[in-house]
């Protein structure tokens, strides 16, 4: 199921890409999301490593925090393409998420100064979204949208655009050994709300995961069971109109004044 | 033709001191683990004292196996006086040599979670634990189960809480109660004895020829009601070896644990929680002596009083002492009876 979802997204993005690029509707730009709020389910409380060892899991509400380079890191490039009051939007962004788990020694969550007890993995999003713009009127025109989301993860695309400055050897064996246990693909629905302002938008979206997480199901360790984001994203349009649709507008024009 | 000589004489030299000093840096970096496997004695008369007594020292350098023999250097007994007997002791041979074969095991983990066991030690314990089962499941054959005491507390069944239903060969299943056994800290007295005896009555349904109890004992038993002649007899009437691996760190009574541990036909080891660097050799090669044909060292002793003191149920307790790293010997307490 999740490979054909992933060939079908793909497939939709090679083909809606280009296509936008001569379009009369069509606008692009760049993505980055300011806020980011996620959560990680689990279904035991505690997490079972190779080394014998285990890690307690933390209160598996959502953590969040401002994005940096050093933190979480949402970022990357849209292209949207209007039809009446609907649109079409594909995203590709770069993305570096962390959850934490307590640590063992102190039986508490760490301090979000230090990154040591913090399970990071980086991957590449690929939202596709559709949606309604509410009042088209208006300079600041209202939008909703819905969509699905392809993550490709950390063992795809390796440590090329790891962030996190993981110091020590084990965090870093103990991040690695969890990460094999999760699928390179990942898929989520999404929805939100949003406000465009001159063909720039800002954007709350929820993120809900719909496919396993976990290559194997072990009913004596923790599987991931969910995994919920809520980005708070800011668009940057770069080209308001494609070439193709500015000459098409100064035809419709000329022949209205002539 | 003298210069050349002189010149692979010195060069071999240096390459020798090389070899050495290499030799050396290996050896001070080396960790072990070791215990006392069984005692038995050869012959007596009323002044001598012959008896063997079978140890392991596993190296970390050597992959866990058995270190050389001569890196050890001899075993030896501290000499000692009672009152107006002195007695004096000898190593006469140090042999290495397999146990016999005892086939698959059953076996109950029982742990220790008395109010005074370190709660620094439980990431530790834990992990030695999960080794230990993890290894025994994985050689086809074992069954096993867990088992913990702790009077009071969060332990839910008094004396003793076993974490399965029955002996099973899965050790994934007791990954999150060892998870939880390691978070929580116990409170209440370690009625040790009341829960190895317990453990020893539930060992009775189990027809396998190899039962075992490896107890990872923390403290003194000060809350036993049980006397620990009657638990020795009842296990070995039923055939049941008590492994004691005790906490050397803290408090405890060798003289009880290795009675029962030798009297039974089980293994007694002294851990370091607080180095740590014991229990996971150990742990690794757990399995393979419950299974047997295990390689040992056997050390005779000839122990000679000045007295006529040594007659049937002469009993001794004293402890094995080792060389393994300069100036720190190592020593293994150790129970005989004639």
């Amino acid at each position: 199921m999740a490979g054909i979802l992933k060939n079908k997204i793909v497939l939709y993005l090679l083909i809606f890409i280009p296509g936008s690029f001569f379009g009369q509707k069509f606008t692009w730009g760049v993505t980055y999301t300011a806020f980011s709020a996620s959560q990680m389910k689990f279904d035991q409380q505690y997490i079972i490593l190779n080394q014998y060892d285990s890690y307690k899991i933390g209160p598996q509400n959502f953590h969040y925090g401002i994005t940096t380079l050093l933190n979480v890191f949402n970022s990357g490039l849209f292209f949207n393409y209007d039809y009446r009051h609907c649109y079409a939007k594909a995203e590709l962004n770069f993305q570096e998420n962390s959850f934490c788990y307590w640590d063992p020694i102190t039986q508490r969550v760490p301090e979000n100064a230090s990154f040591d007890n913090f399970f990071a993995y980086s991957c590449m999003e690929l939202p596709v979204s559709f949606g309604i713009k509410l009042n088209r009127s208006r300079k600041i025109k209202p939008r909703l949208f819905g969509g699905i989301t392809c993550e490709l993860g950390e063992s795809t695309f390796g440590n090329v655009i790891s962030l996190l400055p993981i110091n020590q050897t084990t965090d870093h064996a103990i991040n690695s050994e969890m990460i094999s246990r999760m699928k390179s693909a990942n898929f989520y629905a999404h929805a939100g709300v949003g406000a465009e302002f001159y063909s720039n938008f800002v954007e709350l979206r929820f993120e809900q995961s719909i496919s396993n997480f976990n290559k194997v199901m072990d009913p004596y360790n923790a599987n991931i069971k969910s995994v919920s984001m809520i980005h708070c994203v800011f668009g940057f349009t770069f080209s308001q109109k494609s070439y193709a649709s500015r000459r098409f507008t100064r035809e419709i024009n000329k022949e209205k004044y002539d | 033709m003298i210069k050349l000589r002189r010149l692979l004489l010195s060069l071999s030299l240096i390459l020798t001191f090389a070899t050495c000093k290499q030799a050396t840096d290996d050896d001070s970096t080396d960790t072990y683990s070791n215990g006392i496997l069984s005692v038995q004695t050869v012959s007596y008369n009323a002044n001598t004292y012959i008896f063997k007594v079978r140890y392991f020292v596993l190296s970390a350098n050597n992959s866990n196996q058995l270190i050389h023999s001569e890196t050890g250097g001899l075993p030896s007994l501290a000499n000692f006086s009672s009152g107006i007997t002195s007695y004096t002791f000898s190593c006469t041979s140090v042999s290495t040599l397999s146990t016999p074969p005892s086939g698959h095991h059953s076996t109950v983990l029982l742990l220790d979670e008395g109010k005074d066991a370190p709660y620094a030690d439980a990431p530790l314990r834990e992990q030695s634990s999960r080794r230990f089962l993890k290894t025994s499941g994985d050689d086809y054959g074992n069954n096993f189960t867990l088992a913990a005491f702790a009077s009071g507390g969060l332990i839910p069944h008094d004396p003793v809480s076993i974490f399965s239903n029955g002996f099973i060969t899965n050790a994934n299943v007791f990954d999150i109660p060892l998870a939880q056994l390691h978070d929580t800290e116990f409170g209440g007295t370690s009625p040790v004895l009341h829960a190895l005896d317990s453990i020893i009555q539930y060992f009775k349904g189990n027809a396998s020829p190899n039962k075992n109890i490896v107890l990872m004992s923390t403290d003194l038993d000060d809350a036993s009601p049980v006397l620990e002649d009657s638990l020795i007899n009842r296990a070995v009437r039923n055939h049941i070896r008590c492994h004691i691996i005790r906490n050397s760190d803290s408090e405890s009574n060798d003289l009880l644990l290795s009675k029962i541990a030798i009297k039974t036909g089980g293994l007694i080891t002294p851990v370091q929680y607080l180095v740590g660097t014991d229990l996971p050799i150990l742990s690794s090669r757990l399995n393979d002596i419950l299974k047997g044909n295990f390689q040992c060292f056997e050390a005779t002793f000839q122990m000679k009083a000045n007295r006529s003191v040594f007659y049937s149920g002469y009993s001794l307790f004293a402890y094995l002492q080792l060389q393994l790293n300069p100036g720190q010997p190592t020593y293994l307490p150790f129970y005989a009876q004639i």
